[in-house]
């Protein structure tokens, strides 16, 4: 298998501290969801972390999450168009 | 009609699966954990040799690469591109196979391709077991004979008349008498797809009166034989459809696996 993700040694290291160990149990469960609740909450997660603790790398890790989190909502927006046309057309053939 | 909506949301997710490319790039070892727990579609044809290598993976994308605008172009053609760091087994940094769909008149069309050539760092190290190599050679020849034909009317070659056929046909049989040896990922690189004439046992057959219903399949294959990937088109959907689409899910299935 392939090494384990760099997060999961983060999320144990000895005195990384208690936020920051939320931030990573939290964060990849909101990103995979698509609901606006979630998100927000993961975001406000987020401002607790104590980046001053982490790597340089693990920093740039976090933004990235945290920047695709913020996309999730505009990816979100285009696939309940395409669902709704999609719908509208199954309608129009009925 | 389908097709309309389907273009239009392929073409407003691009800018969109530009950003996610960015964001993710900046993770590391990202794309090696969404193919390592992506979908059971794709997953079940990795051998374990082919594990060093999906580690390898630096970036991976996909892209319908017909479509054009809102309004034009083929939504189900499909381009993978790989980026890979260094490994021991190929000297290649990037590697592009393409999808292109082709209709069918009364059937759902299907994905024909191009063999993809990956230079080995020495035989040994050819996770396929000269399966891909003599999937190309093959094209290579047909190519070839395409080419000698200068008006361009031939369209398709009997490819069972060429030496790389019978080759490749052998070295397949060959794989097949060897349980010990799993066949590689890296194959799918070989696939084709339903392209060219019926094979020679396929015309026999319905030429000497067999059901044309029973032999139905065969009529069309064309590959068949010697497609070195015969789930190609189904595994190509699945790294679109799942793997590509979904890599955020699959990715936070592996972190919390490993957690």
């Amino acid at each position: 298998m392939v090494s384990l993700f760099r997060l999961t040694a983060f999320q144990s290291r000895q005195g990384s501290g208690v936020h920051a160990a939320e931030y990573w149990n939290l964060l990849p469960i909101q990103i995979s969801s698509y609901s606006q609740n979630c998100r927000s909450a993961s975001m406000a997660s987020a401002t607790k972390v104590d980046l001053a603790m982490a790597t340089n790398e693990d920093q740039t890790t976090i933004f990235a999450l945290q920047g695709l989190a913020e996309l999730e909502k505009q990816f979100a927006d285009v696939e309940l168009a395409a669902r709704t046309s999609l719908a509208l057309i199954a309608a129009s053939q009925c | 009609m389908l097709t309309f909506p389907v273009r239009r949301t392929q073409h407003n997710l691009k800018p969109l699966f530009a950003k996610r490319q960015k964001l993710v790039n900046q993770i590391p070892e990202f794309w090696p954990n969404v193919f390592l727990n992506g979908p059971e579609d794709v997953q079940q044809f990795f051998s374990p040799a082919d594990l060093a290598i999906l580690a390898s993976i630096k970036s991976f994308s996909v892209d319908r690469y017909q479509v054009t605008s809102e309004t034009e172009g083929e939504p189900r053609s499909l381009r993978f591109t790989f980026d890979f760091g260094k490994n021991d087994h190929f000297e290649d940094k990037k590697l592009v196979k393409d999808f292109e769909y082709k209709s069918s008149p009364g059937g759902p069309g299907s994905l024909v391709s191009k063999p993809v050539t990956i230079k080995w760092r020495g035989k040994k190290k050819d996770v396929t077991n000269g399966l891909l190599d003599a999937a190309c050679e093959l094209y290579a020849a047909e190519e070839a004979i395409k080419l000698k034909n200068a008006d361009g009317e031939l369209e398709v070659v009997d490819r069972e008349a060429l030496w790389q056929h019978e080759k490749l046909r052998e070295k397949l049989a060959a794989f097949d008498e060897q349980p010990e040896l799993q066949p590689s990922f890296l194959n799918w690189f070989g696939y084709r797809g339903p392209v060219g004439p019926p094979s020679h046992s396929a015309r026999n057959a319905n030429e000497e009166g067999v059901d044309e219903e029973e032999d139905e399949d065969d009529l069309d294959t064309g590959m068949l034989e010697v497609e070195v990937f015969p789930a190609g088109e189904e595994v190509a959907i699945s790294l679109a459809e799942d793997l590509w689409s979904d890599a955020m899910d699959y990715f936070s299935k592996g972190v919390a696996v490993n957690s």
